[in-house]
């Protein structure tokens, strides 16, 4: 082998090494960018754009605004998938990355964001009251006719 | 999704099975040398005692939604989903005095079919046969499909093997005992049952510190915590109607009430209402559990499962795995003979066979069983999808049938008309309700439009009823 060969072959060596050790995880979360709730919660799951690592940990973070100001730690671990519930009405914005075994964490994904509408007050309270009346109704029927059934059996 | 629960090894796990099962089948056949004809079969002789009465009626009704749902609404929905789930238990106790009336109006009925068709007629008891089928293949195929994710889960088994396992157990010892062998091993199954859910319950309780239950539910799930839970509250209603419509009509609860001694029903499904009540509870605070035991959740449907097996290790799988197993095939034969019983009665001998006689009935109460478990496998085998959803789907379909079944039984005024119109105007309007505004109104919904068809039809048009005509024996008629 010729002293370039062998200078260009240790070249690619290495940068095929620095390619492969300076390249964390690449980390998405599924579905759509934007999820609607009426019930405060969501099913977070994630895709990673490398070969599987079980040396790999996932970081999710969370935060009530859109530039992750204030943004705290959600879950941290190996799992791909969190499942997020008790959620506070209005949006909160997810995001997560891989770090690999040597402690290097690799890009955010782009953040989600998950948007609580829980069911209006007014429209709350109206079922909830259509909810006694009919239990009312039910239970005084069957206990009503119980009596009367026992009274007509004596 | 990756999910990683503590497993049960494979070999462990088909061991359990193995032995369990071996025990049904043979328990099956035991107790079915007792059945000397079909009304022993089909009803175990009409002689159920207050002991085996009430635990039936407990085992049945936990199911694997039980172990699996109230976690998961817990985990969803905080306290107030937890005590949602468990207000299916009123669906238990009250149906004690409507056990009373279905016992003294119908000594000789076998089925709730057979209520419907002498009660309303024949339009109205075929709306009602589309009802109580279509839920009951609903729930027959969930608690299937559930048994083979189960067993996946836990142990590492394939889903067709646990599948077919589950659903193979049952239907070989219904067919062989009957309801004495559904109700002889539903009483085993419920002190498994039993003893599981305290063992849980206790360890996990031991396993967390107050104070950073609470700190850990406030910064994690802050909703959780709110007195005002608007999906959790309307939930309650919703669960309550859901579980009333599904005890009131179908024929798994009716076939215990004509199996069992006069005067035992209603004792018997007042206890096992108090019985199952602290179990949803007790399962559901495993949900809470997680995330202050710093276990992350990546399949709400299996938090309980997770959070039990995570606390206690192998012998805690070992104990989810046997109440798990207990609480399918405790509901799945309870399926299988009751639904076989409506096929067999309102559908082969009222429909297509009327002349039929007790040695051809047998026969065929066998292929009904025997296509039924089959018919159910065909249907888990293809993992189509997520029918919980379809169950969930059936809850107004069977809030409709509340009213019809409560007026008919105790309105001597209620008519035919009003009973079609309320279950299909009922079943409408719940399934709208569900498509516009959530599974968490459907039944309340369903129920309301009912009732309301119900009362008005009555009030619109009373037609007085002769209730000796739903007495059958040749005597009375």
């Amino acid at each position: 082998m010729t002293s370039r060969r062998l200078v260009a072959a240790l070249g690619l060596a290495s940068a095929l090494a620095a390619v492969s050790a300076a390249s964390p995880a690449v980390v998405r979360i599924e579905g759509p960018r934007r999820v609607e709730t009426t019930e405060g919660h969501a099913v977070l799951a994630w895709e990673v754009d490398a070969e599987p690592d079980p040396a790999r940990t996932f970081e999710l973070q969370e935060s009530r605004s859109n530039d992750f100001a204030g943004a705290e730690r959600r879950y941290s671990g190996p799992d791909l998938a969190v499942f997020v519930s008790g959620l506070r009405s209005g949006r909160t914005w997810f995001r997560v990355r891989a770090v690999e075994g040597s402690g290097e964490p690799g890009p955010w994904s782009p953040p989600v964001v998950v948007a609580v509408r829980y069911p209006a007050l007014g429209r709350v309270t109206a079922l909830l009251a259509l909810g006694s009346v009919v239990f009312v109704a039910t239970v005084g029927t069957i206990l009503g006719g119980h009596l009367a059934t026992r009274r007509r059996s004596r | 999704m990756d999910f990683r629960s503590a497993v049960l090894d494979p070999s462990t796990g088909l061991a359990l099975l193995g032995i369990f099962g071996a025990l049904w089948v043979a328990l099956g056949i035991w107790w079915g040398k007792k059945a000397k004809d079909l009304e022993g079969f089909l009803l175990a002789g009409r002689n159920v005692g207050l002991a085996l009465g009430s635990a039936t009626a407990m085992a049945t009704w936990v199911t694997s939604n039980t172990v699996m749902l109230a976690p998961k609404f817990a985990l969803q929905m905080g306290v107030w989903g937890m005590l949602a789930y468990s207000t299916a238990a009123f669906g238990l106790t009250l149906f004690a005095p409507l056990a009373f009336r279905i016992r003294r109006l119908m000594p000789a009925a076998f089925t709730s079919g057979d209520f419907v068709r002498l009660r309303y007629g024949r339009a109205a008891w075929v709306v009602f046969l589309a009802i109580s089928l279509t839920y009951s293949m609903a729930w027959l195929v969930s608690m299937g499909m559930a048994g083979g994710k189960f067993l996946q889960a836990l142990s590492g088994m394939p889903y067709l093997w646990g599948m077919t396992a589950i659903l193979g157990v049952c239907t070989l010892y219904t067919l062989f005992g009957g309801l004495y062998a559904v109700i002889g091993t539903d009483f085993i199954q419920s002190v498994v049952i039993l003893i599981g859910v305290v063992v849980v319950g206790v360890v996990v309780l031991n396993g967390v510190d107050m104070h950073h239950f609470y700190a850990a539910l406030h910064d994690d799930h802050p909703a959780l915590l709110k007195t005002f839970m608007p999906v959790a509250l309307l939930s309650l209603f919703n669960n309550m109607f859901f579980g009333f419509g599904e005890i009131f009509h179908n024929n798994v609860w009716w076939s215990r009430a004509f199996a069992m001694r006069e005067g035992v029903a209603p004792r018997a499904f007042a206890l096992s209402g108090l019985f199952w009540l602290p179990i949803p509870v007790a399962a559901g605070f495993l949900g809470l559990c997680a995330a202050p035991l710093g276990i992350n959740v990546p399949d709400p449907d299996m938090v309980g499962p997770l959070v039990a097996s995570r606390v206690l290790g192998a012998a805690g799988s070992v104990v989810v795995f046997l109440v798990l197993f207990c609480s399918l095939a405790s509901s799945v034969d309870s399926l299988l003979a009751a639904t076989s019983d409506l096929l067999l009665e309102d559908v082969y001998r009222k429909m297509l066979n009327p002349g039929a006689g007790e040695r051809v009935l047998r026969r065929a109460s066998t292929w009904v069983v025997v296509g039924l478990g089959g018919l159910t496998w065909l249907l888990c085998a293809g993992d189509f999808g997520d029918l919980l959803q379809v169950l969930f789907l059936s809850g107004p379909l069977v809030g409709s049938a509340i009213w019809p079944v409560i007026a008919g039984l105790y309105w001597q005024r209620a008519n035919r008309p009003g009973a079609v119109a309320a279950m299909l105007l009922g079943s409408a309007a719940g399934l709208w309700a569900y498509f516009a505004i959530g599974w968490f109104v459907a039944s309340l919904i369903g129920t309301a439009v009912s009732m309301a068809t119900v009362v008005v039809t009555t009030l619109a048009f009373p037609q007085p009823f002769d209730w000796n005509r739903l007495d059958e024996r040749p005597a009375a008629s």
